[in-house]
């Protein structure tokens, strides 16, 4: 026989059950009709009734994402994961939530807690890869992608972030294929076509490439980035004047342009037009002044004209950007040492050698400077490590085309 | 052409100055009035130099053929041909010789194989074609010339590389030229299947012996059955299809072969220390004597890789010591292909420095000799670095406008001639540029006032300079890519004067060649350079050494023997003085 408090006990409990299991259904119809607001003041209810449930923080989670209130989102989904880390479908979310505030890096580990959880989720497989993407993770990308576009053959953005995994990690082939099914399965992606013309051009298929930016024109003709493609192309095969042709297009329409300011730059500088590729590039600085790109090449500019402290100072600000610039290292300590300040040369060059150990160039710059400063030992060094890294290349280069024959 | 001023004038060493040209007053203007920088005021003034393309007129049409015209398997069918100015016949006039090449795909019966050839000079701006007279008609993928009287009989000979078996025209000084090769030893070949892919060349007395020994400059052994082609890989440049190499194919080496007099060479690279610099896809070579120590070292342009500076270490070995030098890389240490390479001490400080043209997408470089076998990069500084679109293989420095600073010329021509399926870069056929010297350490874009020798574009490999038609300006012949060659004549309106002093050696090789030449003008300006074998792209150049005199009607010559020996004269300008070893002490 029941003592009369529990069974007081198991009524209240009953109730509370008979409660939750409505307010969990009012706020699923809610949802379903697009009440995310109304639907969240449910959840709410329900997580009262049971704040220990990590399915119901999830819930709540979810909603607080979808209306935008990020902060809070987060806070309720990383509740709902250290309640229950099983719960696949939280860590997806909390990984998205960290995501929409833009940090890739943070999404990942529950990305893949998802994945681990529930392998043959789709939406899990195909945001992590597309979170390994963003976050240069190429190579871990594939397999996810692989997995995804398996499950769902007929998800085009899965194909093309495959694409894009395939070509950071040089199978060019494996992502023109990729690209291609993207394109055929949704001929609207602009931008599964802007990147299969982007790796025809740089696979040496330029008018194959060029084909692809025109039907993006073709089909949303005010589309810039097409047509900065397509003179990227023309620069690509050096045909200089044609690239400078396409970028003045776009700039007539679109002056605020900052890639297209840089790219007719780049092209003007191809043609040693010097002083009007450094009027194009303070164009694109006015505009972006965080194009890295735009100060080094500014800095080659004056590298080669002999104005050796206007380069350094160039490279500076393209580091000031990016502080992982190896080649604007590289530069600097070129600069400077002709410029004839070789202790902060030597420096650089030894960041820049610091962060591309396979590149000779900064250890022969060394070697100059180190021979300039007496240190012959050391200079020698330098060469000796400058000659081993070209050796590789040429090694790698040489079996490449044995191999190819 | 160059006005003559009376002859009969003469002004000596410590009589009176000649009047200043505007150059030196512009600078001691400049040294007064700190307003305006020099390069500033001399970068305006005209220079006063065109160049005429008379080789048709002059009768140099036979085209030279080399490779594929539009599509080239092999890099081996992109590198074209050298060419000479020499005066075979002792006649006191320049003579033409132009290599020329061949092509896989030949489809000529034998004796209509396209052959060298050797022109006669008419001495009235005309040339005959004495190829088939001479002896000298050659077929076969020919590649680099250079010119030296190995035998010290008094006559020029020729060494012509080739893919293959090279050849010793042994000027027999009655218009007949007999290939000594094999009987003088100079074997390159490697045997069957794999051949040598010889280029460039240079005679030099490394020993100071008296006899001229040669340099062969190496590319790589090439086998076509072996060798890879452009679908490997693929071989791409800016989205064509091309040639593959030279990066990924194993480079050869250099060769040095001593010569014992008798007329025989034996090979002594390995004991000389050349074979101890790696692979080297090795093309230009230049041979100077960079640390003024009396010993001729060498220096090679190499492609796609660092270049090497052989410094003579005077007992017969040489060690390569380009990279501690400095004139190994790009001043950013990145390998260039080197192609073509000129010496002559630009900045008048008493060193010998060096200019070399690379690829498309660099600058040619300038190497400023600073003594001692230390040089610094002033590529940029000098002012070279805003040409960038061209690919060089030709180049010289010479006082063009006879002002008394050297100045460059540059010919060029795209390798791959598949870019001109597209509008890439200048195209296949690149005009030439042309750079006047400031007199300051820098050098004034000129090509534009250059004439139309200078803006033709052509697809350009190898140069020479010389002054053809005798009137005291430098004239240049261009050997061109399945074309037809240029003879490219030098019409100056300066009023400028020049020297020209040709060697004769008794105790040295009878050339002349390594003797150094110093000229002092009345102002104390002081210029140098040395009768040299080779040089520029696989070609040879006059060997008697130019100097344009400014003003100066008058200069003191030394001219530093081989031998040691050393002699002195003072000589009236605007003449050719023969000077002959240990005669004019």
């Amino acid at each position: 026989m029941l003592r009369p408090s529990l069974v007081l006990f198991l009524l209240v409990i009953a109730v509370h059950a008979q409660d939750l299991r409505q307010i969990e259904d009012r706020a699923a119809e809610l949802k379903s009709h697009g009440d995310a607001a109304g639907a969240l003041a449910e959840w709410q209810k329900a997580a009262a009734l049971d704040p220990k449930s990590a399915r119901i923080q999830d819930e709540i989670g979810f909603l607080l994402a979808v209306l935008q209130r990020h902060a809070e989102a987060v806070e309720r989904l990383e509740r709902a994961v250290n309640l229950d880390p099983r719960l696949a479908v939280a860590q997806y979310h909390l990984g998205v939530a960290y995501w929409l505030q833009e940090d890739p890096a943070r999404a990942i580990p529950h990305l893949q807690s998802a994945v681990a959880l529930e392998p043959q989720n789709f939406d899990y497989r195909f945001h992590l890869g597309h979170a390994l993407n963003e976050t240069s993770q190429y190579a871990a990308a594939v397999p996810q992608l692989q997995a995804a576009a398996a499950i769902q053959p007929g998800h085009a953005e899965a194909w093309n972030q495959l694409g894009l995994a395939r070509q950071h990690t040089g199978e060019t082939a494996a992502a023109l294929d990729a690209y291609r099914r993207a394109v055929s399965l949704a001929p609207s992606n602009l931008d599964a076509r802007n990147n299969l013309g982007f790796v025809l051009v740089n696979s040496g298929r330029a008018e194959e490439g060029v084909s692809q930016f025109e039907r993006i024109l073709q089909l949303d003709p005010s589309n810039n980035m097409a047509r900065v493609n397509i003179g990227f192309a023309h620069l690509q095969r050096a045909d200089l004047k044609r690239a400078e042709a396409d970028f003045r297009q776009v700039l007539g329409r679109d002056p605020n342009l900052a890639v297209a300011h840089y790219d007719l730059a780049v092209a003007l500088k191809q043609q040693d037009q010097l002083d009007a590729a450094k009027a194009e590039l303070a164009g694109a600085l006015a505009i972006d002044p965080t194009l890295s790109e735009a100060h080094y090449t500014l800095g080659i500019i004056h590298w080669q004209t002999g104005d050796f402290d206007q380069a350094a100072k160039e490279m500076q600000a393209a580091l000031e950007i990016r502080p992982d610039y190896a080649e604007a290292w590289f530069m600097m300590g070129t600069a400077l040492k002709q410029k004839g300040d070789l202790d902060r040369a030597e420096s650089a060059l030894r960041t820049a050698i610091r962060l591309t150990p396979n590149d000779p160039g900064p250890y022969n710059t060394l070697g100059q400077l180190l021979r300039q400063k007496g240190d012959l030992p050391g200079s020698q060094a330098a060469f000796a490590q400058g000659a081993r890294a070209k050796q590789t290349k040429e090694a790698e280069l040489g079996k490449m085309l044995q191999n190819s024959k | 052409m160059t006005p003559r001023p009376d002859r009969r004038s003469s002004v000596f060493i410590g009589g009176p100055k000649s009047k200043p040209s505007r150059r030196a007053f512009i600078r001691s203007l400049c040294a007064t009035l700190p307003v305006f920088s020099v390069d500033q005021l001399l970068a305006g003034l005209p220079f006063g130099v065109q160049f005429v393309n008379i080789a048709r007129e002059a009768g140099l049409r036979a085209k030279t053929i080399f490779g594929g015209e539009h599509k080239n398997k092999f890099l081996l069918e992109t590198t074209g041909c050298g060419c000479a100015f020499f005066d075979y016949d002792n006649d006191g006039w320049l003579d033409i010789f132009l290599v020329n090449g061949t092509r896989f795909e030949a489809a000529w019966p034998a004796a209509q194989a396209p052959v060298s050839r050797l022109y006669k000079n008419n001495r009235d701006g005309t040339f005959t074609d004495v190829t088939l007279a001479s002896g000298v008609a050659h077929s076969g993928w020919g590649q680099g010339v250079c010119a030296g009287d190995y035998n010290n009989d008094g006559f020029d000979d020729l060494f012509v590389t080739y893919w293959g078996d090279c050849v010793l025209w042994h000027n027999h000084g009655n218009g007949r030229f007999t290939d000594e090769a094999k009987k003088a030893g100079l074997t390159t070949n490697r045997g069957e299947g794999t051949r040598r892919w010889n280029t460039g060349c240079a005679f030099v007395d490394y020993d100071r012996d008296g006899q001229l020994d040669l340099f062969v400059a190496n590319y790589i052994d090439f086998d076509p059955r072996t060798a890879p082609l452009p679908e490997s890989g693929p071989c791409l440049y800016k989205g064509l299809m091309v040639a593959c190499g030279p990066p990924g194919l194993p480079g050869g080496h250099n060769i040095l072969f001593h010569n014992d007099g008798s007329g025989v060479f034996a090979d002594v690279s390995e004991k000389a220390g050349i074979l101890k610099t790696p692979g080297t896809y090795s093309l230009g070579v230049l041979v100077a004597d960079f640390d003024n120590d009396g010993w001729p070292d060498i220096y090679v342009a190499n492609d796609s890789t660092s270049a090497a500076l052989y410094r003579n270490n005077h007992d017969g070995t040489f060690t390569d010591i380009a990279v501690e030098a400095g004139v190994a890389y790009s001043p950013d240490g990145k390998p260039q292909a080197g192609m073509g390479v000129s010496a002559i001490d630009y900045d008048c400080d008493g060193n010998l420095d060096i200019v070399k043209t690379n690829f498309a997408g660099d600058t040619a470089s300038l190497y400023r000799n600073l003594g001692k076998m230390v040089f610094d990069d002033q590529t940029f500084q000098a002012g070279l670095g805003r040409n960038t679109r061209f690919l060089g293989w030709g180049i010289g420095f010479a006082d063009f406008d006879n002002d008394g600073w050297a100045d460059i010329l540059v010919a060029n021509g795209h390798v791959y001639p598949e870019v001109s399926e597209t509008q890439a870069e200048s195209g296949y056929r690149e005009r030439k540029v042309l750079y006047r010297n400031l007199g300051n350490g820098k050098f004034e874009d000129v090509s534009a006032e250059g004439g139309p020798g200078i803006a033709e574009a052509v697809p350009a490999r190898g140069c020479a300079f010389g002054d053809f038609d005798n009137d005291g300006d430098l004239d240049v012949l261009v050997n061109c890519v399945n074309d037809v060659p240029q003879l490219l004549r030098c019409d100056q309106a300066t009023p400028h004067n020049w020297i020209k002093i040709k060697t004769v050696g008794v105790k040295s090789n009878r050339s002349g060649i390594g003797a150094r030449v110093v000229c002092t003008t009345p102002d104390g300006h002081r210029q140098m350079d040395e009768v040299r074998s080779g040089g520029s792209y696989i070609s040879q150049s006059d060997l008697r050494v130019h100097f344009g005199l400014g003003a100066a009607t008058s200069a003191e010559i030394v001219v530093q023997w081989p031998s040691g020996v050393v002699d002195r004269l003072r000589v009236q300008a605007n003449r050719v003085v023969t000077v002959v070893e240990g005669k004019s002490a």
